[in-house]
């Protein structure tokens, strides 16, 4: 069986004063639909290039792309523009970091609702519009009818991530890429997210690449999890046994770290135990 | 009116009265604008006629009056062509960037290093004065600096999160451009338009005055003042009140404009 979407050998460059700069180096990973996979890395490591290299959002000079992306058998690197703005919203969707700038602050957000519908199903007008409530409404906004008629700023950022989402899945995607998509938030903010994403997840049957350098998030709503450092995967495997026994030393170093961080607070001794020995790594 | 200095808001009042008057022309005039009337020639100012005649006799407050729709006119739609054309050369350019960009950005400059008023004299010399030449003209001659400002501006809106985000639910470039990016860098076009229309008026009022603008018997306040110049020692009503009008109007452009850009500045 094919996989919903697979990765094989992307790399990404980009130009820098001549010198060529690779954020994305040789990556090769498979999502299965209804599957989550989470990329975590640091900063800097190409974890978001790669999420938007898979539609070729990244501006293309100065960036080179080499490899194959392919979705539902469709080769995504050399495919023609027409074709990418199809699958881009309507079957591959994003959810970005900051919702505040996700949105553009001129326009009511249920005309950006609306745009993405019309984008990419048939429905229009009132019909549109009524989607756009009803989708509002799935993603958890109360009063949607009044809710589509607000400018961005007069929503709080968790509404704006949820105006997000309910972008991302108006066309009913079958992919959704979701690029840190709680760290702008509150905490509590996060928490209803994550569970509103993972809720929807479930629902939908949606497959979901999700980008984190959280690995709370990723341990509640991954199946799988790939590391990334720099622009190579390193590992990639079941989220309970990437976490549980790391295969590769910086793997190892971030669970480290991370442990750390607990232990300053909780108390000595209540730490998770770590499993037995690392096993394979998975290709 | 909130958030907007007494300056701008007076400016405001001062066009809206302006624009009134221009729409109501043919209502609030006491006489003909254009009817003749040689016994009543070069009379000062009285109840008859507030402002006086000029040597065929012709009212000079209903020849302003009717004036002030030809020149404000004149403004609105000079302004309209450049903003159109500018916002169109600023907005590709600074979009498409590279070539495009390149290329686009060397006719601004091209056009700028003309001086305007002999670029003006020159084509209307060839192609004839006439009120709808004029206002073309005009607005051919003056979209440069409105598209170095939309460039500017797109140049940092497109790097902007809702427009990767327009482009990540499948928006085209040319939706992206003009939905979301050009919506955008509308507060400094609006400041610039508002400025443009004084200084329209002002060009307008130079050309009648230099006799290539709007042509006799049309009224416009350039051409009064050119009419009334040969009179001047005689009769300084004849070029006193059109160059009131033509100074307050475009005072008053000037502070709404100037509002508008402190308020957008927040």
């Amino acid at each position: 069986m094919t996989s919903l979407l697979s990765v094989e050998h992307l790399s990404v460059s980009y130009e820098q004063q001549g010198e060529p700069v690779r954020a994305v180096d040789d990556v090769t990973f498979a999502i299965e639909a209804g599957e989550v996979l989470a990329l975590v890395g640091e900063s800097g490591s190409g974890k978001s290039s790669v999420a938007l290299a898979l539609t070729r959002l990244l501006p293309m000079p100065p960036a080179v792309m080499f490899g194959e992306v392919r979705f539902q058998g469709e080769e995504l690197l050399q495919a023609p523009e027409a074709l990418l703005r199809a699958i881009r919203g309507g079957k591959i969707s994003y959810v970005f970091q900051d919702p505040e700038t996700s949105l553009n602050p001129v326009l009511p957000v249920g005309e950006q609702l609306i745009e993405a519908i019309e984008l990419h199903t048939e429905i229009s007008g009132a019909s549109a519009r009524q989607l756009a409530a009803e989708w509002l409404t799935k993603v958890g906004i109360a009063s949607a009818g009044e809710r589509l008629r607000a400018y961005p700023h007069q929503l709080s950022g968790g509404m704006q991530q949820r105006v997000m989402l309910a972008m991302a899945l108006a066309a009913e995607p079958s992919l959704l890429i979701a690029d840190e998509p709680t760290t702008a938030l509150d905490v509590t903010v996060q928490l209803q997210i994550l569970r509103l994403l993972r809720d929807l997840q479930r629902s939908l049957r949606l497959a979901v690449l999700l980008i984190s350098h959280d690995l709370t998030v990723v341990e509640r709503i991954a199946h799988r999890v790939g590391v990334m450092s720099k622009g190579r995967l390193v590992e990639i495997g079941p989220v309970a046994q990437v976490l549980q026994q790391p295969a590769h030393p910086y793997t190892q170093q971030l669970l480290k770290y991370r442990s750390m961080m607990t232990l300053r607070r909780a108390p000595p001794g209540l730490a998770q135990g770590h499993g037995e020995q690392p096993k394979g790594v998975e290709p | 009116m909130r958030g907007f200095s007494r300056a701008s808001q007076a400016g405001a009042m001062i066009l809206l009265v302006l624009a009134v008057i221009a729409i109501a022309a043919p209502w609030i005039a006491p006489h003909d604008p254009l009817r003749t009337h040689l016994p009543d020639a070069l009379l000062g100012p009285s109840a008859a006629y507030p402002l006086g005649t000029d040597q065929l006799g012709r009212d000079v407050l209903s020849r302003l009056i009717y004036g002030a729709r030809i020149s404000l006119s004149i403004g609105f739609i000079a302004v309209g062509i450049a903003i159109a054309v500018g916002v169109a050369v600023g907005g590709l350019a600074g979009f498409a960037g590279g070539w495009a960009d390149a290329v686009l950005m060397r006719l601004v400059d091209t056009m700028l290093s003309i001086p305007t008023i002999f670029l003006l004299l020159a084509i209307i010399a060839f192609i004839g004065p006439g009120i709808y030449v004029i206002m073309a003209v005009i607005g051919l001659t003056s979209w440069m600096g409105v598209a170095r400002l939309v460039r500017a501006e797109v140049l940092s809106l497109k790097e902007r999160e809702y427009v990767l985000a327009a482009r990540a639910i499948g928006a085209s470039s040319w939706r992206v451009l003009t939905r979301h990016v050009l919506p955008n860098a509308m507060a400094p076009v609006i400041v610039s338009a508002t400025l443009g229309v004084g200084g329209a008026i002002l060009t307008e009022s130079v050309l009648s005055y230099l006799g290539l603008g709007v042509q006799p018997p049309m009224p416009s306040w350039g051409n009064i003042l050119n009419e009334g110049r040969v009179a001047l020692g005689v009769a300084w009503w004849l070029t006193v009140s059109p160059g009131v009008c033509i100074l307050i109007t475009v005072l008053a452009f000037n502070l709404l404009g100037e509002g508008i850009r402190e308020r957008f500045r927040g």
